[in-house]
C-alpha cells in the first residue's frame, strides 16, 4: 500500500491549503447565505393565542391558535365563511373570515391554526391556510384510566 | 390480559438493563460467558415483545375496549384491514412497533456481523440493549399500551384520514428506516468503544444505513402520494415539522453514504463519518420526539404529553456519548490520507457533504424556529414554505451539480485533458435544454431553466457511464450491448445501483419543479352550464351527483372535460359526508395525461343553490415524481442486494490491512 501516509504527517503542500481554504470558503458561505437570508428575508411570522393576537398586531401577518366554537356560512361561497376562534383558557374570543379549502377534520370544538391578519376587529385569514391540529381522539385519557397493574 | 401484557414489557425492560450490563462486563473482558448470555437476552426480550405484540392486536381484533388504547382507536365498526393499522395508530402502540422492529433488527445486526466484528460483539449488545430498553422504559411507564379502564360499549374509532391503505406502508416503511438508523449508530459506538477504527464497522453499517435511507425514502415518498391523493389540497409536501422530521435524518444519512467511500476508499473523513451516523440517529430519536411530545403544532402530532422529556433525555445521550466516545478515541481517527486537490473526486464528495448537512442545518432552524424564539422572546415564530423553498433551491442545485461532476473527475487528482474530455458532452447538454426551455417559453422561472439545464447535464453524465461501461464489456468481451449492460451491472452493483437512484432523483426534481414553477391554476364558482378554463383544459359543471355509500354519503360535480375542442370525458371531485364520523372529506378527480402532467380538480364547496366552487390545477410532469420511486427502490435494492464477489473482496482486505494499534 504504498498510497498510505506516512505515521507523522508531513508539513501541509501547497495544494492541500488552497484545499483546505475552498472547505473553508463553502461552510463560511453556506453560513453566510443562511444568516443572511434569516436576517432579510420576511420568513417567519409570529405564532399568537387570540387573546396575544388582539393586542398590538394590528395589521401584520400572524399565525393564529385557537378553538372553534361557532361556525356559519360556506368557505366555497364567495361571502366566504366566518367562525369564532376561542382561547384555550376560553377567556378571549375572535371573529374569523375565511375562504378556500376546508380540512376533513374540521368542525365545532376542534383545536385550529390559521394565517392572516387581524384589523378593525375582524382577523382575515389568507385562503387555503386552515389547518386542524391533533384530532381530540387522540387526547390522552390516562386521568381517568386505571393502570393495569392496579385493576 | 393487560397484566400478562404489562408483565411481558417490565420483564423485557429488566432483560434490556440485564443484556446492557452483560455487554459491558463482556466488553471489559470481565468474563466474556456474559457474552453468550446477553445475547440470549436479546432474543428473551424479542419474545417478550412478541407476546406483547400478541396481546395488544388480539385486544384490536377482539374489541377489548377495557384496554384505553383500543377504545381510544378502534371502533366495533371498524374494517377489519383497519384494525391492523390501528396498532400504529396510537402512540403506545407505535412505540411498541418501533421496539418490535428494533428487537428484531438488533439480533439480525448481531448475526451479520459475528463473523467479520467478532470483537464488536458486547459493546454491539450493550449499545442496542440501552436503545431497547430507552423506548422499553417508555412502553412501561408513560406510554403504556396495557393501560386498562372500565370497558365502554363501543370505542371512539380510528382516525379517518388512518383509514387509507396508504397508512397500511406509509408509518411502518418510516419506522423501518427510523430504527434501522439505530444499527449504524450502534455500530460505530462499538467500534469506537473497542477501539476498532479501521473501516470494518463502516463496510458493515454502510448495507444498514443504505437500508435505513431506503425506508425512509419510500416512506416519504408514499407520504407524499397519500398527501397528493388524498388530503387534497394540489401538493404533496407541506414541509410540516414532522415531514421534516424524516426528511432531516435523511439527508443526513445520504451525506453518510457518500462520504462512506471516502473514508472506505482513502481513509479520510473518519471523525465526519461518526458525526455523520450520530447526527442521523440523533435526528431520527429527534423525529420521534417531534411526533410525541405534541410541542410543535402538526397535523401528525399525537398528544401533549410528558414523554418530550424522556425524549430530550435520550438526545443527550446520543450526542454526549457519541462526542465523548470520539474524543476518547480521537488518536485512533486520524487520516490516511489528505485531500490533494479541489478537482478530485473526493473534494466533490465533500462539498456534496457540506451542502447535505447545510440543508439539513436549514430544515432543522426551520423545524426549531418556533421553540427557539419563544425561549428567547415572550413571542413564538414560525417560518412557512418560502422559508424551505429557498433553501432547497440555493443548497439543491449546487447539490445537483456534484451529482453530474461527480463521476467525470478521478479520485486524488484530476487531469484538464481529462476534464475537458468528459465535461464536453454533459455540459453541451445541459446548455442546449436551458435554450431549447427558453425558447419553447419556460423562462418565466429561473430556477425551473437552471434545474433543466443541470438535469440534462446530470443525465448525460449518468447514461454515458452506462454506455461508457457496456462497450468496455463488449469489446473486451465481445458481448452484445444489453449482456454487456446487465453484467455491467451486475458486477457492479453498489455504483450502478447508485447511478440508478441519481436518475431516480432527477425524475424527482424534473417532476417537483416542473409541477410547481410551471402550475396554472384557476378556481371559479361555477352555476350548471358555466365552465372554467385550467391550461388548454375547459371543465363545463353539469350537474351534482349524490351517491350512497356503505357508512358516506357523497355529492360529486359532474364536470364535462375538453381540450382544444376534443372531449376527454367526465371528472367528479367530490365531497362526503361520513355519518358516524361526523366528517366530510374532499375526494379529488385527477386525469393523468400521456406526458405525465396532472388535471387536478378539487370540490372546493356546494352553495345552497346548487353553484359549485371548483379548484383545478393543471401540473405538468408531476408524474415523473412517483416514476422516481420506482428508480429509488430499483436502486437501493440493487445496491443493497447481497454480493459475493464483493464479500470476499472486503474479507480478502481484512486479512491484508493490519487492525489499528497493530501496524
Amino acid at each position: 500500500m504504498s498510497d498510505v501516509a506516512p505515521a507523522t504527517p508531513e508539513p501541509p503542500k501547497p495544494g492541500f491549503r488552497h484545499v483546505r481554504l475552498a472547505i473553508a470558503l463553502v461552510v463560511a458561505s453556506l453560513l453566510g447565505t443562511f444568516a443572511v437570508y434569516t436576517a432579510f428575508a420576511d420568513s417567519s411570522m409570529p405564532v399568537l393565542s387570540v387573546a396575544q393576537a388582539s393586542t398590538g398586531y394590528d395589521g401584520q401577518k400572524i399565525r393564529l391558535e385557537g378553538k372553534v366554537t361557532k361556525t356559519t356560512g360556506d368557505a366555497a361561497d364567495p361571502n366566504g365563511m366566518r367562525f369564532i376562534l376561542q382561547d384555550n383558557e376560553q377567556t378571549a374570543t375572535m371573529p374569523v373570515e375565511y375562504r378556500g379549502a376546508v380540512p376533513d377534520a374540521y368542525r365545532v370544538g376542534r383545536a385550529i391554526v390559521i394565517d392572516g391578519t387581524y384589523e378593525n376587529g375582524v382577523f382575515t385569514a389568507v385562503p387555503d391556510t386552515l389547518v386542524t391540529k391533533c384530532p381530540s381522539k387522540y387526547q390522552d385519557k390516562a386521568t381517568t384510566s386505571t393502570s393495569s397493574g392496579s385493576s | 390480559m393487560a397484566l400478562i401484557g404489562q408483565g411481558a414489557l417490565i420483564l423485557a425492560l429488566l432483560l434490556a438493563i440485564y443484556a446492557a450490563a452483560g455487554g459491558l462486563f463482556a466488553g471489559l473482558g470481565l468474563d466474556r460467558r456474559f457474552l453468550a448470555s446477553a445475547r440470549n437476552a436479546l432474543w428473551g426480550i424479542l419474545a417478550l415483545v412478541v407476546i406483547a405484540d400478541a396481546i395488544f392486536l388480539y385486544a384490536i381484533f377482539t374489541h377489548d375496549f377495557s384496554f384505553t388504547v383500543v377504545a381510544d382507536t378502534t371502533s366495533r365498526s371498524l374494517p377489519v384491514g383497519y384494525m391492523f393499522t390501528a396498532w400504529w395508530g396510537s402512540q403506545a402502540g407505535s412505540l411498541l412497533l418501533w421496539v418490535t422492529i428494533l428487537a428484531a433488527f438488533s439480533l439480525l445486526a448481531l448475526r451479520a456481523t459475528r463473523r467479520a466484528l467478532g470483537e464488536l460483539q458486547p459493546w454491539l449488545i450493550m449499545i442496542l440493549a440501552l436503545i431497547g430498553a430507552f423506548f422499553l422504559l417508555l412502553l412501561v411507564v408513560p406510554a403504556s399500551p396495557f393501560v386498562t379502564q372500565l370497558a365502554p360499549t363501543d370505542g371512539v374509532g380510528l382516525n379517518p384520514s388512518l383509514q387509507n391503505p396508504y397508512m397500511a406502508i406509509h408509518p411502518p416503511a418510516l419506522y423501518l428506516g427510523y430504527v434501522g438508523l439505530a444499527i449504524p449508530f450502534a455500530l460505530a459506538m462499538a467500534a469506537l468503544l473497542a477501539g476498532r477504527t479501521d473501516s470494518r464497522w463502516l463496510v458493515a453499517s454502510r448495507r444498514w444505513t443504505l437500508a435505513a435511507w431506503g425506508f425512509l425514502g419510500i416512506g416519504m415518498l408514499l407520504g407524499s402520494h397519500w398527501a397528493y391523493t388524498e388530503v387534497g389540497w394540489g401538493g404533496f409536501w407541506a414541509w410540516d415539522p414532522v415531514e421534516n422530521a424524516a426528511l432531516m435524518p435523511w439527508l443526513v444519512a445520504t451525506a453518510f453514504l457518500h462520504s462512506v467511500m471516502v473514508q472506505e476508499r482513502k481513509g479520510m473523513l473518519k471523525v465526519w463519518n461518526l458525526c455523520l451516523i450520530a447526527g442521523a440517529f440523533a435526528l431520527s430519536i429527534f423525529g420521534t420526539f417531534l411526533t410525541r411530545s405534541g410541542i410543535l403544532s402538526s397535523i401528525h402530532a399525537f398528544v401533549s404529553t410528558n414523554i418530550g422529556w424522556y425524549f430530550v433525555f435520550a438526545l443527550a445521550a446520543v450526542l454526549g456519548g457519541a462526542f465523548g466516545l470520539s474524543l476518547w478515541r480521537l488518536p485512533l481517527l486520524k487520516a490516511d490520507q489528505r485531500i490533494e486537490s479541489l478537482v478530485s473526486r473526493e473534494a466533490t464528495f465533500l462539498f456534496n457533504n457540506l451542502l447535505l448537512v447545510g440543508l439539513a442545518f436549514a430544515v432543522l432552524w426551520g423545524v426549531i424556529f418556533p421553540l427557539l424564539t419563544e425561549a428567547v422572546g415572550s413571542v413564538r415564530e414560525t417560518v412557512s414554505t418560502p422559508f424551505y423553498e429557498f433553501f432547497v433551491v440555493t443548497f439543491g442545485l449546487p447539490l445537483l451539480l456534484l451529482m453530474g461532476v461527480g463521476p467525470l473527475i478521478a479520485w486524488r487528482r484530476a487531469s484538464l485533458t481529462q476534464l475537458r474530455r468528459s465535461f464536453l458532452w454533459p455540459l453541451t447538454a445541459g446548455l442546449v435544454a436551458g435554450a431549447v426551455m427558453i425558447a419553447f417559453g419556460l423562462g418565466s422561472s429561473w430556477p425551473g431553466v437552471a434545474a433543466g439545464s443541470v438535469c440534462a447535464f446530470v443525465t448525460v453524465t449518468i447514461l454515458s457511464e452506462f454506455v461508457r461501461g457496456a462497450a468496455a464489456r463488449r469489446s473486451i468481451h465481445g458481448e452484445n450491448w444489453l449482456v454487456a449492460l446487465l453484467r455491467l451491472i451486475g458486477r457492479n452493483r453498489r455504483r450502478y445501483g447508485g447511478y440508478i437512484v441519481h436518475l431516480g432523483v432527477i425524475l424527482f426534481v424534473i417532476g417537483a419543479v416542473g409541477s410547481s414553477a410551471y402550475e396554472t391554476q384557476a378556481e371559479g364558482l361555477l352555476e350548471p352550464g358555466q365552465s372554467l378554463q385550467v391550461g388548454s383544459n375547459v371543465l363545463t359543471f353539469q350537474a351534482i351527483e349524490k351517491t350512497r355509500g356503505a357508512n358516506f354519503t357523497e355529492r360529486a360535480a359532474v364536470l364535462a372535460v375538453t381540450s382544444d375542442g376534443k372531449s376527454l370525458g367526465t371528472l367528479r371531485p367530490a365531497k362526503r359526508s361520513y355519518i358516524r364520523e361526523q366528517t366530510t372529506s374532499n375526494e379529488v378527480a385527477i386525469r393523468t395525461t400521456l406526458t405525465g402532467g396532472d388535471l387536478f380538480i378539487i370540490l372546493d364547496g356546494i352553495r345552497g343553490d346548487g353553484a359549485v366552487q371548483i379548484k383545478a390545477f393543471y401540473k405538468p410532469v408531476v408524474g415523473l415524481l412517483w416514476l422516481a420511486g420506482f428508480f429509488f427502490v430499483g436502486g437501493v435494492l440493487l445496491c443493497v442486494w447481497p454480493d459475493e464477489r464483493e464479500a470476499r473482496r472486503i474479507l480478502q482486505r481484512y486479512t491484508e490491512e493490519p487492525l489499528p494499534g497493530e501496524s
